[in-house]
């Protein structure tokens, strides 16, 4: 049990965040993956179901494909998760991935957190965006 | 002794003024309060979405159809019960009661339709994915109407009106009494959809913020509008209530209380459950949608965040439509807010909200602003009244 929380303390305190309100996210993984992720509809409206794009490259600027991700979020401040269970689909062979199914029902500050598994390996990484 | 009294004395009518009186200080908005305030105003109600399970959603003779069935009394078994019996027009579409009444007691306090057809959920619960496949449950169910499907599809085709109506919307290819079904609660839908909320005091105010910006205006009472600021602010209250329907249609626990005599109800992850299992559901063979339509279904959120939790009611017309929450629990505004100033514990699962801690003069200034969201509906007349026969 205590090991469980020293890997989740290690975790959460390793990956990288932003903080933004520009259309283009951009946080390095646990493992030093650059991911950039967007909205594809601009703004972004509360209350509605949309999707995303991510992007993914090692540092030397390579697309990194066939991750398994998940992606779970919400808004620590309100202690509630995403209202939706988005999925990532459509992994190709080009780094680029398609988040669908994401909705925001509340303006504030939300977060997504994205784990991406490749060969039993486990990397994490996280956005933090405003809504208004 | 006497320095204690005099200290008291100095100090109890500013405490009490505090708590009871409000502010000297005017209220003013700033560039975020504006943009909150505005994103609330009816004016933002978007075109009601086309249904893509409902070919017929939006055409006119379903809607007349669907009218004469909302108001038919024959769709119950004892020809006593029509859907206005508890969405009746002149309360909102509600029933003033705090438990649905038909040909039984029901468990969940019956919410008014209007506006309704914006959500992707519907009951408390969500355990209906579209407004169509909503109408057909309460036409079966034993405590409202006690009909059945065959019955229903029956008494359409023994009454000329009815035969020739349907037959026109909907051809007579086929006999089959689900599709039938389906197709009442279609035409049901259809006329639901002209249920829209209209301008209420609220949105007069926020015209006046746009056209002005000088806050000059004279439609809200100081009251009102420090109810419209803890409504925005403190209180927290647009978040869940947000839009110009106040309500994001999603699902929260709350931390209610169940009615005395039940097991607290597990909301929407036995809603989530149900309409998964819905053969009228989006991706049912009676739905007339593409299976990339159905994004709210595929894509539900789940988990156990869900336990307990119910959706988020509308505010507009708050004040007609006591009593309040899922099951009736609250009978008046005043105690809705008393309940989110303590924020109980959860009977069951998590209690999203905190405790607002709102003084008295607050709790009174929030309900002054939620009086003024009557809204009366936009919608003709001729829609709200039941048929000459009734």
């Amino acid at each position: 049990m205590i090991k469980k929380i020293i890997i989740s303390i290690f975790l959460f305190s390793t990956y990288a965040s932003s903080e933004s309100i520009h259309p283009v996210l951009e946080t390095v993984s646990q493992n030093g993956y650059i991911i950039k992720i967007f909205s594809e509809v601009t703004p972004i409206n509360i209350n509605v179901i949309h999707n995303w794009s991510i992007d993914i490259r090692d540092s030397k600027d390579n697309l990194i494909d066939d991750l398994i991700i998940t992606v779970n979020g919400g808004m620590p401040l309100h202690s509630h998760g995403l209202p939706t269970s988005p999925k990532v689909v459509n992994q190709s062979s080009t780094g680029s991935y398609k988040l669908e199914g994401i909705k925001f029902h509340m303006a504030g500050k939300w977060e997504i957190v994205m784990e991406l598994k490749k060969d039993n390996l486990i990397d994490v990484a996280k956005v933090s965006f405003n809504i208004r | 002794m006497k320095k204690g009294l005099l200290i008291f004395l100095f100090f109890c009518p500013i405490y009490l003024s505090w708590m009871y009186l409000p502010s000297p200080i005017p209220i003013s908005w700033d560039e975020d309060d504006i943009i909150k305030i505005k994103s609330l105003s009816i004016s933002q109600l978007k075109p009601l979405p086309v249904d893509p399970s409902n070919s017929f959603s939006d055409n006119e003779k379903a809607a007349i159809f669907g009218h004469m069935l909302f108001f038919d009394k024959r769709l119950s078994k004892n020809s006593q019960i029509s859907c206005a019996s508890c969405h009746q027009p002149s309360r909102m579409f509600t029933d003033g009661k705090k438990i649905e009444e038909g040909l039984g007691v029901g468990i969940k306090n019956t919410p008014t339709i209007i506006g309704i057809s914006f959500s992707p959920w519907f009951y408390w619960n969500g355990r209906k994915d579209s407004q169509w496949s909503q109408a057909l449950e309460p036409l079966e169910s034993n405590h409202e109407h006690g009909s059945n499907r065959s019955l229903v599809a029956q008494l359409i085709f023994e009454d000329n009106t009815y035969s020739n109506l349907y037959n026109e919307i909907f051809g007579n290819s086929s006999k089959n009494t689900e599709v039938i079904f389906s197709n009442i609660g279609k035409a049901l839908a259809a006329y639901q959809r002209k249920l829209i909320p209209g301008e209420s005091k609220f949105d007069k105010y926020v015209n006046e913020i746009s056209s002005s910006l000088n806050n000059e205006d004279k439609i809200l009472s100081y009251n009102e509008k420090a109810g419209l600021n803890l409504f925005i602010n403190k209180g927290q209250c647009i978040n869940c209530h947000n839009g110009p329907l106040f309500t994001n249609n999603s699902f929260h626990n709350t931390g209610l209380l169940s009615i005395p005599g039940q097991l607290p109800s597990l909301g929407r992850v036995e809603g989530l459950k149900l309409a998964r299992l819905d053969p009228f559901n989006c991706l049912g063979k009676y739905s007339n949608a593409k299976k990339e339509d159905c994004q709210e279904l595929t894509y539900a959120g789940e988990g156990d965040e869900f336990i307990g939790a119910h959706k988020t009611p509308t505010l507009r017309n708050i004040s007609l439509t006591s009593p309040y929450m899922h099951a009736g629990q609250l009978e008046s505004i005043a105690l809705v807010i008393d309940h989110y100033n303590i924020a109980p514990e959860a009977m069951i699962g998590h209690n999203e909200a905190k405790p607002l801690n709102l003084r008295p003069i607050e709790k009174k200034q929030l309900e002054a602003f939620l009086n003024t969201l009557i809204s009366p509906l936009v919608t003709e007349k001729k829609w709200l009244l039941g048929l000459p026969k009734d």
